[in-house]
């Protein structure tokens, strides 16, 4: 297996991990009853799962996806700071969020990530 | 302090991040890696690694990347080890902080895999020198 192909591999994988994160993000945050507080042990859990798609999907070239997952991960994180029960309203800001998150998410493919395609540098050390 | 960049220690508790990062810094930057998932394996294990650079995830689970560093550098012959941090907090008080903590550089999460092998050889080369002269 050539290098482009083990990346090409790499990118598959992780692509298809991205989806399954987001997934399960909207379990959390959307399979719920919207007219309910949200409290902050499962706002945490959504937040840091957020925080890591935004770091994992930029790294593997799906820069979109990142920023959309920055905006949620903002978001989230002001909920989490005022330490309280997120209300309908804050949810419901958040759940636009997540419902852009899952529509740019759902336009990738893993060829469309920036690094499928790319030149890789070799170096010998 | 070696005198080009080899070997790296490298901590990073989650997967997708770990594996783009170990293809990059093995395939393409051709170091020599040694990959940990916590903050506790790098204590373990870094001291028989002897690594020539720490790159350390910020935000991990138990232990996280500041206080793997002040565990790292408490062992003697760590203690000169440059460290960079990677992390998705990279405001300016945050990187202030880092390099306070004795962060040798900081990298922004997400990051290019493809330049980063070139870009921990600047930091090293550039912690070597400011070693070299003190």
């Amino acid at each position: 297996m050539t290098v482009q192909e083990e990346l090409r591999v790499l990118i598959e994988r992780n692509h298809a991990r991205l989806l399954e994160q987001l997934d399960a993000l909207t379990r959390l945050l959307a399979a719920r009853d919207r007219a309910a507080p949200l409290d902050p042990a499962p706002l945490a859990a959504a937040q840091g799962l957020t925080h890591q798609l935004r770091g994992s999907a930029g790294t593997i070239g799906f820069a979109s996806v990142s920023a959309a997952a920055a905006d949620l991960d903002e978001s989230l994180s002001r909920l989490l700071s005022d330490g309280r029960p997120a209300d309908a309203d804050e949810l419901e800001r958040c759940l636009d969020l997540l419902a852009a998150l899952r529509r740019i998410a759902s336009q990738t493919t893993p060829e469309t990530s920036a690094l499928y395609h790319a030149d890789l540098p070799c170096m010998a050390r | 302090m070696a005198t080009s960049l080899k070997r790296i220690t490298y901590v990073e508790d989650e997967p997708d991040i770990r594996s783009l990062t170990e293809f990059a810094l093995t395939k393409l930057g051709g170091f020599s890696l040694d990959v940990c998932g916590s903050g506790l394996e790098a204590i373990e294990r870094a001291p028989d690694f002897h690594p020539d650079l720490i790159v350390l995830d910020v935000m991990m689970p138990g232990m996280d990347g500041i206080e793997t560093l002040n565990r790292l550098q408490a062992i003697p012959h760590l203690a000169g080890t440059p460290v960079v941090f990677m992390t998705a907090r990279a405001m300016t008080h945050e990187t202030d902080r880092y390099r306070a903590c004795g962060a040798a550089g900081v990298i922004e999460k997400p990051f290019d895999p493809l330049s980063l092998p070139d870009r921990l050889e600047a930091i090293w080369q550039q912690a070597h020198a400011t070693r070299q002269a003190a």
